[in-house]
């Protein structure tokens, strides 16, 4: 039995339901993994997007911290630093003081000795002058001058003294 | 065809007549509207070759949408021929 | 420059043996070409049985059968070699779904129908894809001689396509429209639904009715115009060229080229009816 090619009958019926038929099977085994498999690949991009963004956030955390910590070091340093001048300088101060009181002391008794030397000097150069006037006088004494060659004498005897000494 | 009756032979005769007229007339919408299409498609790809991609799609699209009266014609054409 | 295609020895082995079936074939055919007289009508069956169905046609039911077959086939062994990192075949078949996806995702505004309508669309693009794509191929098919009697189309005509056939578009079309207005009154109530066709005012009330009438009719007879009425075109050329190697560039052309384009609009259009009438 044959028709026209343009037809409606029966068959109309039968595609509706190959359709509905071919949309159950499509949807189970084609369209439901293909939404999940992209929405999987979706989230773990953005999973993945997220965990770069937060191990980025943590560095710059990190590094922020360094930066602080690094700040606070070189203030410690510096305080350090600034510290060690201070007592630096107070060391050198005392050192000075010390040694000044030190070369003080010790010219101090340089002075001391010097001038006990001095007064032992003077002690025997008096002493000397006693025993020389002493000679001296005999010398005039036993040998009576007139009055120029009793200066002159005089002086020669003083001059032999002072080259003595 | 030898043996047809007067009748036979003027409805066989007026069965190609219609259906060449009816493709011929029907023809001619179709070919306007998609030689406009065409045009302005050119005209567009012309002022931005970027699109040219989008446009060939869209230019198909367009004109398979205004070729279907002319493919009614064709339809009424064979229904008129060989039915 | 060198260039060259290259074929793998089954390739060579499969295209030498269709092409020499070929040609056999239009050898044998070439001293008994008529005009194909059988044009225009197709085989029909009356179920014996008193039930709804009425008459059938056989060939339509045949081949949807086969087309559903291979494609629960195929989206069998989709779901079964799921990868995350796509094989080639796998990504071929994201790419066009998630085409269709993003389709419908631009035009229906409702973010709880898009899913829906992803379904019924991407359905719909695939069987009637692949079903224009079948009256590319040369086939085997049962046609309809010059005395009403049947005869077998041996690669002298393509695969019968399901959509070449006006029960399955019309059926198509039917389905979309009450599927656009059922989620119309979803999406808005029944009250502003039935608002919607006094519109602007009562007296385009006629004219809404009218509209919504057409569209399944312009939806479906445009497919099944361009699928029937270039499967008749190709046989009449393919006589003018007595069955020689041109009717397979016509099929090519008829079949991939306008199956294609036709599907692709027959699926956006779908898309764009429910968006339409979603609209608020």
């Amino acid at each position: 039995m044959s028709g026209s090619f343009v037809n409606f009958n029966g068959t109309s019926i039968l595609q509706l339901m190959s359709f509905f038929i071919l949309m159950y099977f499509l949807i189970k085994f084609l369209y439901r993994p293909f939404l999940n498999i992209v929405d999987k690949r979706a989230k773990e991009i953005k999973d993945e997007y997220k965990k770069a963004d937060d191990a980025h956030k943590e560095a710059e955390a990190l590094k922020e911290k360094a930066k602080i910590e690094l700040e606070e070091l070189n203030e410690r340093i510096n305080k350090m630093y600034e510290d060690a001048k201070i007592r630096v300088n107070e060391y050198e101060k005392k050192e000075k003081v010390r040694v000044q009181s030190e070369v003080e002391s010790l010219m101090k008794r340089a002075r001391n000795e010097i001038e006990e030397e001095r007064v032992k000097a003077e002690d025997t150069l008096r002493s000397n002058v006693i025993t020389l006037a002493v000679a001296l006088a005999s010398r005039i004494i036993q040998k009576d001058l007139n009055e120029k060659s009793k200066r002159e004498f005089l002086m020669e005897q003083l001059s032999r003294i002072r080259d003595e000494m | 065809m030898t043996d047809l009756s007067m009748a036979q032979a003027v409805v066989h005769a007026a069965k190609y007549i219609g259906a060449g007229l009816a493709m011929g007339i029907g023809a001619i919408g179709p070919a306007i509207g998609e030689g406009h299409i065409g045009q302005g498609a050119m005209e567009s790809m012309a002022r931005q070759p970027e699109m040219v991609g989008t446009l060939t799609t869209r230019m198909l699209l367009s004109q398979a949408v205004a070729e279907s009266t002319g493919l009614y014609a064709l339809l009424i054409a064979f229904m008129i021929l060989l039915i | 420059m060198k260039t060259s295609v290259k074929f793998s020895k089954n390739e060579k082995i499969f295209l030498g043996v269709f092409f020499a079936v070929y040609a056999g074939v239009a050898l044998w055919n070439f001293d008994k070409v008529k005009f194909p007289s059988g044009v225009g009508h197709i085989w029909q069956i009356k179920v014996p049985l008193p039930s709804i169905l009425g008459t059938l046609n056989p060939m339509t039911i045949i081949m949807t059968a086969v087309l559903l077959v291979v494609l629960i086939y195929m989206a069998i062994d989709f779901k079964k070699h799921l990868k995350k990192i796509p094989s080639r075949k796998q990504s071929a078949i994201e790419i066009l779904l998630s085409f269709v996806y993003d389709l419908v995702k631009d035009v229906i505004p409702a973010e709880e129908f898009v899913k829906p309508v992803f379904y019924i669309a991407t359905t719909i693009f695939l069987f009637v894809l692949s079903s224009n794509l079948l009256g590319g191929i040369p086939g085997i098919g049962i046609g309809v001689s010059s005395k009403g009697g049947l005869k077998l189309n041996l690669f002298t005509d393509t695969w019968h396509s399901p959509t070449g056939d006006l029960n399955t578009n019309v059926t198509y079309a039917v389905m979309v429209l009450f599927i656009s207005h059922i989620f119309a009154i979803k999406r808005k109530g029944f009250k502003q639904w039935l608002k919607e066709f006094a519109s602007p005012n009562p007296i385009m009330l006629p004219m809404n009715i009218i509209g919504e009438i057409a569209k399944p009719i312009s939806h479906s007879l445009r497919l099944f115009g361009n699928i029937a009425g270039g499967g008749i075109m190709v046989l009449m050329l393919s006589y003018l060229v007595k069955y020689t190697f041109v009717p397979v560039i016509l099929w090519g052309f008829f079949g991939f080229f306008v199956g294609t384009i036709q599907a692709f609009v027959f699926s956006m259009l779908a898309i764009a009816y429910i968006g339409v009438q979603l609209e608020l």
